[in-house]
């Protein structure tokens, strides 16, 4: 009987191509690689994962399956999918004949300083600003030559600042919607 | 093969959530904690404000405005304890769903306000109950879970500065049990402060405003004939009326617009209830004023 070392290499080659078609047993085919791997001269290329990839894949799916809804449901980016807030340009405009300089600040830029410098009008003492605002409610006020913050004195709205003065605010919201019976 | 590539992705893309936005948050803390070191000295109050700032933006609160904060702070002279203090109320009412800008705002208009300490501490420990409650009132009109969180936000600061404007906790219930007991929305109780605002800055009594709102609420008074309501009160001041008088004036125009047999009914049609405000109704267009920004203040 020939031994699988008298074959040649061509002949091994295409007698090895013939068993991935063939119908056997996994079982019969793990012993014939058991024996070849004894064979002097006969080494195997091992496939990484081959045995548990259906596993493998079955259990990744499976995860997918479930982490994908469910990360959906309960992750606020996904489930409160709604448009960005809508956006308005606000002119803010303040009258000062004395006025050296005016900024506007409020809760829209952290009450900052040096943020919104206001600019006086060219041969008047209207000192304006335009901010883009999204929608909601904003306190602000003006501070007058880096000393006095002063509330807008035609503002519709002004509120209790909790520290003994009032601050202006203003109501930002869309008018689509008035809110009718839920 | 073909599969394995799409799904690594997949595992990829579904555990950046969990791996980098914590592991984001820590460097962001552990930035600002490190940039606390160089403005304060080392003591047991900047330890404690180091831990607060990293507990705070580890929970969520937006680094920029800590760092804000935190700059302000330091700029202004304020002690490590005292900051630390805002910021554990913040996190306390971040913990409790309350946007934690609410708060900072009105601690940084306090320190550009150049306010004391202890007056600050009041303030911020009132505002804090206040928030709490503010916060109670919007669910039940957003409710707890599945409501929109723009929504509930916008309602919760527009309750919180309803009672800043001097509306205390039992006229705001009345407000919204009555907008409760009508089943109307969260908007709908949104325009119903934003006038009663209105009103008290025209100087109306809250108690008979609450009478007033409540009143038109139950007859369904539609929100396009409430927003007239301030303008027949700067009609009325106008005129030298008196507040019963104006308020006589308004129940008048209510009562022929709503005669009983009808006002009591809840027939009243989606069209009524939705009909545009005027003067911008709250809202200014793109390049336009806003009711609020009003153009112009004369020294």
């Amino acid at each position: 009987m020939k031994r699988i070392s008298d074959y040649e290499d061509h002949e091994l080659r295409r007698a090895f191509s013939s068993l991935s078609r063939l119908k056997s047993s996994e079982r019969a085919v793990g012993e014939l690689s058991r024996r070849l791997e004894k064979e002097p001269g006969i080494k195997f290329r091992k496939v990484p994962f081959n045995r548990i990839r259906r596993e493998v894949l079955v259990a990744v799916f499976t995860t997918l399956l479930i982490a994908v809804p469910l990360t959906f449901f309960f992750t606020n980016k996904y489930t409160k999918l709604e448009p960005p807030p809508k956006s308005y340009i606000v002119r803010f405009v303040y009258e000062n004949e004395e006025a050296k300089s005016v900024v506007l600040l409020g809760d829209f830029n952290n009450w900052q300083k040096d943020e919104i410098v206001m600019q006086r009008v060219e041969g008047s003492d209207v000192w304006v600003a335009e901010v883009r605002l999204t929608e909601g409610l904003y306190k602000y006020g003006f501070l007058v030559d880096e000393i006095n913050i002063v509330s807008d004195p035609f503002s519709r709205f002004n509120v209790k600042d909790g520290f003994g003065n009032e601050s202006s605010f203003i109501v930002l919201t869309s008018t689509e919607e008035e809110g009718g019976p839920s | 093969m073909k599969l394995m590539i799409p799904l690594i992705a997949g595992i990829i893309v579904l555990s950046m959530p969990a791996i980098a936005i914590p592991g984001t948050a820590r460097e962001e803390a552990s930035s600002l904690v490190a940039a606390l070191d160089k403005v304060y000295g080392a003591d047991v109050d900047t330890e404690a404000l180091k831990s607060a700032v990293s507990e705070a933006v580890e929970a969520g609160i937006p680094s920029e405005l800590m760092e804000t904060l935190v700059r302000e702070s330091a700029s202004k002279g304020r002690s490590p304890k005292e900051v630390s203090g805002y910021i554990e109320i913040a996190s306390d009412l971040h913990s409790n769903g309350i946007p934690s800008e609410l708060i900072f705002n009105t601690v940084l208009e306090g320190f550009v306000k150049e306010v004391d300490k202890e007056t600050m501490e009041n303030t911020i420990g009132m505002l804090r109950s206040k928030l709490l409650f503010c916060n109670e009132t919007a669910q039940r009109h957003t409710g707890r879970r599945g409501g929109k969180q723009s929504r509930h936000e916008l309602l919760l600061t527009a309750l919180f500065y309803t009672m800043n404007t001097g509306f205390n906790k039992s006229q705001i219930t009345t407000l919204s049990k009555a907008e409760a007991d009508e089943k109307l929305g969260s908007l709908h109780f949104f325009n119903i402060l934003k006038i009663s605002m209105e009103l008290q800055n025209l100087g109306l009594d809250n108690g008979s405003i609450t009478v007033l709102i409540e009143r038109s609420i139950r007859q369904r008074v539609s929100i396009h004939q409430m927003s007239q309501y301030p303008s027949i009160v700067r009609e009325g001041k106008v005129q030298g009326l008196s507040d019963e008088q104006i308020y006589s004036s308004i129940f008048n125009q209510t009562d022929k617009a709503f005669p009983p047999e009808r006002s009591d009914s809840k027939k009243s049609t989606a069209a009524e209830m939705s009909a545009p405000q005027p003067e911008g109704g709250g809202g200014g267009r793109e390049g336009g004023l806003p009711p609020g920004g009003s153009p112009g203040g004369r020294k």
